[in-house]
């Protein structure tokens, strides 16, 4: 087990759980009150039967259970004194792009088998640095899934906006990240790279 | 040794197109440039034809405002994907890897066959070597690689068959007709069974007769003329460069001046369309009085002409004047001038006269003659056994071409005759003969072709043994059945695109050569037909260099023949 997972992955540290899956993506349901710290572009890790997905926040959707809805006309504190338990009537989902996998020992860029339902979800924050730097280099590979499941070049640069104070400190490499970004995404071989790009260079040169 | 780039797409008529490998530069191919391709069971012989880079996507932004860290590391990640050089390759010839004989492209490599930079044992299985006897190193194979491959010609190829030189004004053409005419002296020199070989030299920059000039003047070295000094008599109408060199002057006798010769020429002086259709008519009534002085007579009807000759510091052309006075007897130009209109006796004939005569008073300042001229001299030399070879230089004239065409049919018509009376008496000609025709529009043009004999020469006189090398910087203005009798051809740099077309018609695949023509640099030729194995791109010999060599070899063969003398006990 990584360091950086040592003794987190236990269910009162999970922030959700597998709902649905097709394809390569992931329904998760987000625990109502971890709802908040879950962004496009995060990176979650799923605690699987002998393997850990890791997905990467595509969309984030939050609607009534029932499918009904009507109007209240209140504040979310006046409505949360008139009706404690709303939360359980609301589903908080995101939906993951599966863009790697943690293997019991190291961080990988590709997929493994998948998750099963009710497989506990948790943040991936604090193994960031080694899911996107192996032995020294930086590896932006598993960028290409979340494109190819839809990404618009936005819900990628919300990635690194989430992540923000963590390139900050790792800036002295700005050369070797991007040297990384770009190199994964040149060998993806799309036709429109180009507003990715925008995106990814306005987000480094403002840094 | 690592391929350079593998085989797309493409076809055997339209040129393959080959990806350059990620390591490769693409300003390392240059267009002429040979190759070789490994298939699957064939070598191919390819000649680069065109060069580009092929986008699989733009990006803008590195064209607008992105700061340079990023775009240097955008263009170094993507450059795979922002460029793919590609090269265009003509399939020029195949060999089995069986063995046999190397021969003409007829099949098309495999996809994904790789393409490698030649070496000089790849040119081996296709060129042959020079043996300093037929074969004759010309210049170096233009190639990707550092090697310097030499690759010869067929001198006795060359000489069996028509042959063009074109390219633009200080391309080569000159250097190129020069080492010519050396490599064919050479090979006869060498060979034991001597083949005649007679050069006739039309030589209007006496680039040829004396020394060689860059375009600014400066004196380079020796021509054809000096090197070999001993083969020619050298002829010129300069007097004062035959002073110079003590060569011999050629005149013009104006006796031999005939309706024709001045209907070629009629163009050039700006003679109108009624004087020419009139000059039968004129020709046959001075005829009848002054017999073959009647040009004579013709150019003194104009008072200008008559006073030229009169105040002329030359005797030769006084002469012409006095011989004229005293054999049919007029003292002054007033007599001879009311004779002559009576002789003309038609007023609209005699206006067509004022008007044109006038033009031809320039011929005055030619070197003219009534005496028996040097051309029959030149001709006996060029068609006897014991004669030698001949090169006419123009000096001062060069940029008379009105002296050129004159003189240069005045011989053409007499060689011409001569050969037929030969043939005429069932016997062959004793001599191959091949002349070197600089400006050859003006003979072979599509309006003088069917007039000019050397017209006559190129359609009927190969199989006699006289062959044309055809000098030009116009190619399309030379006449198309004329392109089509060329065997071999070497085109230096030209732009027009008709003289393009012009100059590589017949070439395999012509098209796919059309863009490469106005790049080749000076010196470059492309060459294809009879006297190389395959068409190729080559950069003709440093002439110095030529020079010194040839005085080797000759110097060599001096020796050869003292030995030979020696031992016979001569």
């Amino acid at each position: 087990m990584a360091h950086c997972l040592e003794g987190k992955l236990i269910k009162q540290n999970a922030i959700g759980e597998v709902a649905s899956l097709k394809g390569g993506k992931i329904d998760v349901f987000i625990y109502p009150d971890k709802f908040k710290f879950v962004r496009t572009g995060t990176l979650l890790l799923i605690k699987s039967y002998g393997v850990y997905p890791i997905g990467m926040v595509l969309k984030l959707i939050h609607e009534t259970r029932t499918g009904s809805f009507t109007p209240l006309g209140m504040t979310r504190d006046e409505l949360k004194r008139r009706y404690p338990d709303i939360e359980d009537y609301e589903k908080f989902v995101a939906t993951l792009v599966y863009v790697g996998h943690f293997d019991g020992s190291k961080f990988k860029q590709f997929r493994a088998s998948s998750p099963l339902i009710h497989d506990l979800v948790f943040s991936l924050d604090d193994c960031l640095m080694y899911f996107i730097k192996h032995e020294g280099k930086w590896n932006f590979y598993f960028l290409r899934y979340f494109i190819a499941e839809g990404a618009t070049p936005f819900e990628v640069k919300e990635f690194f906006l989430n992540y923000t104070d963590f390139w900050k400190e790792n800036l002295s490499e700005k050369r070797e990240i991007l040297e990384a970004i770009f190199e994964s995404l040149s060998f993806f071989r799309m036709k429109d790279i180009e507003p990715y790009l925008v995106e990814i260079i306005d987000f480094f040169s403002k840094l | 040794m690592k391929h350079v780039a593998y085989i797309s797409e493409g076809s055997l008529s339209q040129g393959v197109i080959a990806y350059l490998s990620e390591d490769e530069n693409i300003e390392r191919f240059s267009i002429g440039s040979m190759m070789k391709i490994e298939g699957n069971m064939r070598s191919y012989l390819a000649m680069i034809v065109d060069a580009g880079i092929k986008a699989r996507y733009h990006l803008s932004m590195i064209s607008r405002e992105v700061p340079e860290e990023f775009k240097e590391v955008l263009i170094s990640k993507f450059s795979s994907e922002l460029r793919m050089p590609w090269i265009k390759l003509a399939l020029i010839a195949q060999r089995d890897f069986k063995g046999g004989e190397a021969s003409v492209a007829d099949s098309m490599p495999s996809f994904y066959s790789k393409v490698y930079d030649l070496k000089r044992k790849d040119v081996k299985l296709f060129f042959s070597e020079e043996d300093k006897i037929s074969l004759w190193n010309l210049g170096h194979l233009k190639t990707t690689s550092i090697e310097e491959i030499l690759i010869p010609i067929n001198i006795d190829s060359l000489v069996n068959l028509h042959f063009g030189i074109f390219g633009k004004t200080g391309t080569g053409k000159t250097f190129l007709g020069n080492i010519i005419a050396s490599m064919i002296l050479l090979s006869e020199l060498r060979r034991t069974e001597k083949r005649n070989i007679r050069l006739l030299i039309f030589d209007m920059h006496s680039e040829y007769a004396f020394k060689l000039r860059k375009t600014g003047g400066e004196e380079i070295a020796e021509g054809v003329g000096l090197l070999f000094r001993y083969n020619f008599v050298k002829y010129t109408v300069d007097p004062e460069e035959a002073r110079k060199y003590k060569t011999n002057l050629l005149r013009i006798n104006l006796k031999e001046v005939s309706v024709d010769d001045l209907r070629l020429v009629g163009q050039l002086f700006g003679l109108t369309e009624t004087f020419l259709a009139h000059l039968g008519t004129i020709s046959s009534k001075l005829r009848r009085r002054y017999g073959n002085f009647w040009f004579i007579a013709l150019l003194l009807s104009n008072q200008a002409f008559w006073e030229k000759l009169e105040n002329s510091d030359d005797d030769e052309k006084k002469n012409i004047l006095y011989e004229f006075l005293s054999k049919y007897k007029y003292d002054d130009w007033e007599v001879f001038n009311n004779n002559f209109e009576r002789i003309i006796g038609d007023n609209t004939i005699l206006r067509s006269i004022r008007a044109n005569v006038s033009k031809l008073v320039k011929i005055a300042d030619y070197p003219i003659t009534i005496s028996e001229s040097d051309v029959d001299k030149i001709v006996s030399d060029l068609t006897d056994e014991r004669g030698q070879s001949v090169i006419i230089s123009f000096g001062k004239f060069d940029k008379e071409v009105v002296l050129y065409l004159l003189l240069a049919n005045l011989i053409a018509k007499k060689l011409r005759n001569k050969i037929m009376e030969v043939i005429q008496k069932f016997g062959e000609p004793k001599t191959r003969i091949i002349i070197f025709l600089e400006e050859a529009h003006y003979f072979l043009g599509k309006e003088t072709y069917r007039l000019s004999p050397f017209g006559e020469i190129a359609r009927e006189m190969r199989k006699r043994g006289v062959t044309l090398c055809i000098i030009d910087q116009k190619p399309y203005e030379l006449d198309p059945d004329v392109i089509s009798m060329l065997w071999t051809n070497f085109v230096f740099n030209l732009t027009d695109r008709r003289d393009i077309e012009a100059a590589i018609y017949g070439a395999p695949n012509a098209e796919l050569f059309r863009s490469m023509i106005p790049r080749l640099k000076s010196r470059e030729v492309f060459i294809f037909g009879e006297a190389v194995d395959f068409p190729v791109v080559l950069t003709v010999r440093n002439y110095r260099e030529f020079v010194e060599h040839v005085k080797e070899l000759l110097k060599e063969e001096e020796k050869r023949l003292e030995e030979i003398e020696e031992a016979i006990g001569y």
